[in-house]
């Protein structure tokens, strides 16, 4: 039991740096998320678990679906895509390629028309924190289903050596935020979902 | 006359004997070579050793059996089972495992490590791919040899192998993944040798209420899933604090990798479908086992240095950096120091989940702490 206060303290100090130092946020506007939240997939790499696991730290109730469907969205407002492609989770999913960029694309275009209908209240970011492994020609299907339509793009250093994000951002007019870490993007989080994570 | 020929023929005779003589005495000494796995030393934290026989008798007397290091602390509390050496033709496993229990000091809970998982693997190397039977490690004292094995247990000690492997999932696989022991899980008591080595290992997790399995791998720098952990389910958050601190702390960049419910017979997948064991797999870049290499040798395991790699990473045809810094290619230094590392981060990470059955240790070197002292600080004198 003391242990576990111990641990919930630290965790509550690593939530209190973390807010403290935020990464090239000072040059970016991070755009503040509402409730309830998706965390999903592009690409069917296992990155999503990381975005859940960090959201679920600051104590941010996620709905966590990497194979949603739009028919399942339901009152969501924000989604937080994690971006990259694998072979193994496309085939554990029973899926190819193409498929999830359907999938992908059928989910953009409902929150596209949700954000004409009521400004401000639907948000979706796009993460790419899988680094270089995350890069190639699964990945960039990906990449390029997601990257230009979101409202932030969050991306691990590592994964724009050749800057491919960073001209996908230009093109697009999109916030871009590179992270030097990937345990960055609990900094991102804590502060696009500050109003609902208590002090 | 006659006398002289049958003199001569007499003292042919004896010189061609003498010659087979010699050849089988050192043919044999040579050939018996592979049977010797490398020295490893109980270190400091090594509290009592073991075999993979004392849990599933089925291997006793077998080229299967392996030896055990168990590394208790004071305390009691989780524990913690290491492979290295499951891929014999994967060394960073073996050196890491090596690594852990010539320097490992364990204060909570038990860490136990198997550094010649597949024993069997360890006495040939691949027909046809040139790969080194040794290779030696520098340390301050004179050089540490090693043995490279195969991927497979050795055609000598299971054979023939079947057309199709039948998996007791039912999964199809050819019929050489019956010799490899990451195909197998969780093996069969009645089985072929490897499928035995298999449950010899579930009958040590399930004898010994292990609680976390780190099974050490490599791969081809060409393969997209290197330089990540692949995580069973139940790990899946561990694995993922773990990855973010290993970035941000120690300067190991590496990710998650899924871990395919269909693809049956892999160790992570099967140990956490079959036990209350949180399993993973670690991969580090071999590129001595990779088809795009040139000269293999004892260096290109060691250095990792290699000019198809080199204009492979430049032409941005390979997912993992070949320079770091300006260390050009993948020393295994850096491999192991990757291992130890993330061995590290994960049991500190499995700590804060599971504050009932703590595992605490000391003295595992970083993989700063390899690369600026060198690996052969790590080991200890035979």
């Amino acid at each position: 039991m003391f242990a576990k206060k111990k641990f919930l303290v630290f965790m509550v100090l690593v939530m209190a740096l973390s807010i403290g130092s935020l990464v090239q946020a000072e040059e970016v506007e991070i755009p503040s998320g509402k409730l309830p939240i998706l965390v999903t997939s592009a690409g069917q790499s296992p990155d999503d678990n990381m975005i859940r696991v960090l959201a679920t730290r600051l104590g941010l109730e996620v709905k966590h679906d990497p194979l949603i469907t739009v028919d399942e969205l339901g009152d969501i407002k924000t989604i937080l895509f994690a971006i990259g492609g694998s072979a193994k989770g496309l085939g554990e999913a029973g899926i190819d390629i193409r498929d999830e960029e359907q999938r992908i694309k059928e989910i953009l275009d409902r929150m596209d028309e949700l954000k004409e209908e009521e400004p401000g209240e639907y948000l979706v970011v796009g993460f790419h924190i899988g680094g270089e492994g995350r890069r190639g020609d699964l990945s960039q299907r990906s990449i390029d289903a997601v990257s230009p339509r979101v409202d932030l793009l969050v991306v691990w250093e590592e994964g724009n050596q050749d800057g491919l994000f960073t001209r996908i951002a230009e093109e697009n007019g999109i916030p871009l935020i590179i992270l030097e870490f990937v345990r960055d993007t609990q900094n991102v989080l804590a502060e696009m979902f500050a109003e609902y994570i208590e002090n | 006359m006659a006398k002289t020929n049958g003199s001569k023929n007499l003292i042919s005779t004896a010189v061609i004997i003498i010659v087979l003589l010699v050849v089988v005495l050192v043919g044999r000494a040579e050939f018996s070579k592979p049977y010797e796995l490398c020295k490893i030393v109980e270190g400091p934290g090594v509290t009592k050793t073991g075999y993979l026989s004392d849990y599933f008798d089925g291997l006793k007397g077998t080229p299967g059996d392996t030896k055990l290091y168990f590394l208790e602390g004071e305390e009691p509390g989780g524990t913690l089972l290491v492979f290295g050496g499951l891929h014999p033709n994967e060394p960073a496993g073996l050196l890491a495992a090596v690594v852990l229990i010539e320097n490992t000091q364990v204060d909570v809970g038990r860490v136990i490590v198997i550094p010649h998982t597949n024993a069997s693997a360890f006495t040939y190397t691949e027909p046809m791919q040139a790969s080194p039977p040794f290779f030696e490690i520098e340390t301050e004292w004179g050089s540490r040899t090693f043995r490279y094995g195969s991927r497979l247990t050795s055609p000598l000690h299971q054979y023939p192998d079947p057309q199709a492997y039948v998996h007791p999932s039912g999964m199809l696989l050819s019929g050489g993944e019956v010799r490899n022991l990451n195909r197998v899980f969780p093996g069969r008591p009645d089985g072929l040798l490897t499928e035995q080595i298999a449950w010899g290992l579930m009958e040590l997790i399930w004898q010994e209420d292990v609680d976390m399995v780190i099974d050490i791998h490599e791969a081809r720098p060409i393969n997209p899933v290197v330089n990540c952990i692949m995580a069973h389910p139940d790990i899946i958050d561990i694995a993922s604090f773990a990855i973010m601190d290993l970035g941000a702390d120690y300067g190991v960049p590496i990710r998650l990798e899924p871990s395919p419910e269909r693809l049956r017979g892999i160790t992570h997948r099967e140990i956490g479908d079959h036990s209350d064991a949180l399993a993973v797999i670690l991969e580090s870049p071999n590129p001595a086992m990779d088809a795009l290499r040139g000269p293999t040798n004892a260096d290109l395991v060691v250095y990792g240095q290699d000019e198809f790699f080199k204009r492979a990473s430049e032409a941005g045809l390979i997912r993992v950096p070949y320079f770091e810094g300006d260390r050009e290619g993948f020393p295994i230094d850096r491999r192991v120091g990757r291992h130890t590392t993330t061995v590290m981060v994960l049991t500190r990470t499995y700590n804060e989940f599971h504050f009932d059955k703590p595992i605490e240790f000391h003295g595992v070197p970083t993989k700063d702490d390899i690369i600026e002292n060198g690996l052969g600080h790590y080991f200890l004198r035979p």
